[in-house]
């Protein structure tokens, strides 16, 4: 097996707030490797955004990283210099944002942009436009030199959101971080955004993290699956086992609750009752437990993670004996 | 006996000119959001309204409560045309709107108890003293609520003060813009089950308008879809979408991401996008991303007909399905 590409070993994040510290992230741990699409999928407050942030340490000012580490090819990179992090930016690691309005600039032009966004190559200012133009055609835009000449008001969301991706592609980075890149989108411009995606992938010898909410694009999209609650990761699994067989009955649920999972219309959908915990004050034992139907007295303690296989775990102390349980009752 | 009824509904809106057009108001040219729009929803009834953004959903719903004029066509609710802001006044009491954004819409220096008030005081409708408890009750939220504010509230709590708000004057039609958009998968079940249940409890007709074809199709019994300002396929939700006869609805229908890695869809089902309402394509709005599109499309606009019993599809090439349908 390869080796990992971007390792994040049991990072903990703390924000400071006006509330008091709340544990943003609990000894979350991720392997990407070259090749692969990994998703991180999570409800809100999951963690997942400050996970991906912290990939290429863009986190705000308010967040400590109390411990653990996020190593690239072996380094770690959140003790680097912020010079050599900022050169591994766009460079090595790219991200796609969720909002491809905000994400460039008004004022400039998408050529004048994707130019200066390659000022680190060593190449002349015509090959960096010749370079722009060939990847608007890899990402599909009709026609390149219009593009570059537009500004972004001047493109729809689904347009921004394929030249966003061009940009990201334009150093050749070696990880691709995509912040929710459909959320924005309507779901015919969402179905080609994950087509592109998928299509990259095969001449792409990177590793894709796609953050998403929507086990939609999971499942449409990724090879491995993390699936966050409250600060941790609770699964580990390829996206096949994640669908068919999950081991956590948080996964359970969610899959459960997913309105695209019923082939027949259904007058009561299933829910999870209760809420997150309130992470300035996290549970010590299972954060999932109070909203659990399988909860019971052990789960008052630390969950160990259950190594179901070599590419699955999960964080539950029934890991094994989660199935069709959870999905029952819930309805 | 229908509820609501809506005939060749049409809504164009002038663009700014410029000097020309001050000089010689002719030349002034218009947007056409929507047109030749006509369904009726029956009491007790939902029906979905799906489309992309830009398809005019929420601009058509405003208009039905007259919160938007329109260029024509009538609406007819409980029998009476509407046409006049006196009209509207006048249906207002037993119509409600929940908002797209659930706490934008709610003022942030009012308290929740005097949110669900106020359309009682607007309405000039006596407030009993438990009316507010009863509110939050039916909405599933406890009676302390009633001092909060919207900022101390979560997303799926707004939602459902939301809800609450939009039935304080026992209205008939509720018209709900995205109702759970913004929230999360396990909380969006709960808004849409609390939604069916008072539907049933109430006598409710629902109009619901979203883009997430999922959600709608579990809480409507008809679904219209809209593309570019015209209705392209009404019909019962079911056999919709075991079927859909628009080559539009059978490519939104097909585009939507499925929560199965079993299920992917290695063929794209729509190209291009839509087009921008400065540029309406002539006749069908839809040739332009139509795979099937011909000579005729170009030419004759095509009217929504009636393709089986109870189906509607604005589509020249539209046949009856095949197969039989529960």
């Amino acid at each position: 097996m390869n080796p990992p590409l971007l390792e994040i070993d049991a990072l903990n994040i703390t924000y400071h707030t006006d509330h008091g510290k709340l544990s943003a992230l609990r000894g979350a741990s991720l392997i990407a490797r070259a090749g692969e699409v990994i998703g991180i999928v999570g409800e809100s407050g999951c963690g997942k955004s400050t996970l991906a942030a912290s990939v290429i340490n863009l986190l705000p000012q308010a967040a400590e990283v109390t411990s653990g580490a996020v190593r690239y090819k072996g380094q770690d990179i959140l003790a680097l210099p912020p010079d050599a992090q900022r050169a591994l930016r766009g460079q090595d690691i790219a991200m796609i944002f969720q909002d491809p309005m905000t994400a460039f600039n008004p004022v400039l032009t998408m050529g004048a942009q994707l130019v200066d966004f390659q000022h680190a190559a060593q190449i002349s200012r015509a090959e960096k436009l010749n370079r722009a133009r060939a990847l608007l055609v890899r990402v599909g835009m009709p026609d390149p030199d219009l593009t570059l000449r537009r500004y972004p008001h001047q493109l729809s969301g689904g347009m921004r959101q394929r030249v966003a991706i061009a940009a990201a592609l334009l150093m050749n980075p070696t990880i691709l971080v995509a912040d929710e890149p459909t959320t924005a989108l309507d779901v015919t411009m969402e179905a080609q955004i994950i087509h592109l995606l998928r299509d990259l992938r095969r001449d792409y010898q990177g590793a894709i993290l796609v953050i998403t909410h929507h086990l939609g694009v999971v499942a449409e999209l990724c090879d491995r699956v993390y699936v966050m609650y409250a600060g941790e990761v609770v699964e580990e699994a390829l996206v096949d086992d994640l669908f068919h067989a999950p081991r956590h009955p948080y996964t359970s649920a969610l899959i459960a609750c997913d309105p695209g999972h019923f082939d027949e219309p259904t007058p009561i959908l299933p829910t999870i009752p209760g809420r997150l915990p309130d992470l300035r004050n996290p549970p010590i034992g299972c954060s999932f437990a109070p909203r659990c139907p399988i909860a019971s007295d052990i789960c008052a303690t630390r969950p160990p993670r259950v190594q179901i296989s070599p590419t699955q775990s999960a964080l539950c102390h029934k890991a094994l004996h989660v199935g069709q349980l959870v999905t029952e009752s819930l309805l | 006996m229908t509820l609501l009824s809506v005939q060749n509904l049409a809504l164009d809106l002038p663009l700014p000119g410029g000097l020309m057009s001050a000089l010689n108001p002719k030349s002034r040219r218009s947007l056409q959001i929507f047109a030749d729009v006509s369904f009726t929803l029956n009491p007790g009834e939902t029906l979905g309204l799906v489309g992309e953004s830009g398809s005019g959903k929420t601009t058509l719903a405003r208009a039905l409560l007259g919160l938007t004029p329109t260029t024509h066509g009538t609406i007819h609710f409980d029998d009476l045309q509407r046409s006049t802001p006196a009209d509207f006044a006048a249906m207002r009491g037993r119509t409600a709107m929940m908002f797209q954004d659930a706490i934008a819409s709610l003022s942030p220096r009012m308290t929740i108890g005097a949110l669900l008030t106020e359309p009682l005081t607007i309405h000039g409708q006596p407030r009993t003293p438990t009316k507010i408890a009863d509110m939050l009750a039916l909405v599933g939220l406890p009676p302390d609520f009633a001092n909060r504010y919207p900022h101390e509230l979560s997303g799926g709590q707004a939602r459902r003060v939301g809800v609450a708000r939009a039935l304080v004057l026992n209205p008939k039609l509720v018209i709900a813009d995205e109702p759970t958009a913004g929230l999360d998968v396990s909380v969006q079940g709960e808004i849409l089950n609390l939604m069916t249940d008072l539907k049933t409890r109430l006598n409710l007709s629902y109009l619901i308008i979203s883009h997430n074809l999922a959600m709608v199709r579990h809480v409507s019994d008809r679904i219209a879809v809209m593309y570019l300002g015209r209705l392209v396929e009404i019909g019962p939700t079911r056999q919709t979408f075991a079927q859909p006869l628009h080559p539009y609805s059978q490519r939104l229908i097909a585009s939507e991401p499925l929560p199965d890695p079993r299920k992917r869809r290695e063929d794209l089902a729509i190209k291009g996008e839509i087009p921008s309402l400065l540029n309406r394509p002539k006749a069908c709005v839809f040739q332009s991303r139509c795979p099937l599109v011909q000579p005729i499309c170009r030419n004759i606009p095509p009217e929504l007909r009636e393709i089986t019993p109870h189906r509607f599809v604005r589509c020249h090439f539209a046949e009856p399905p095949t197969g039989a349908f529960p």
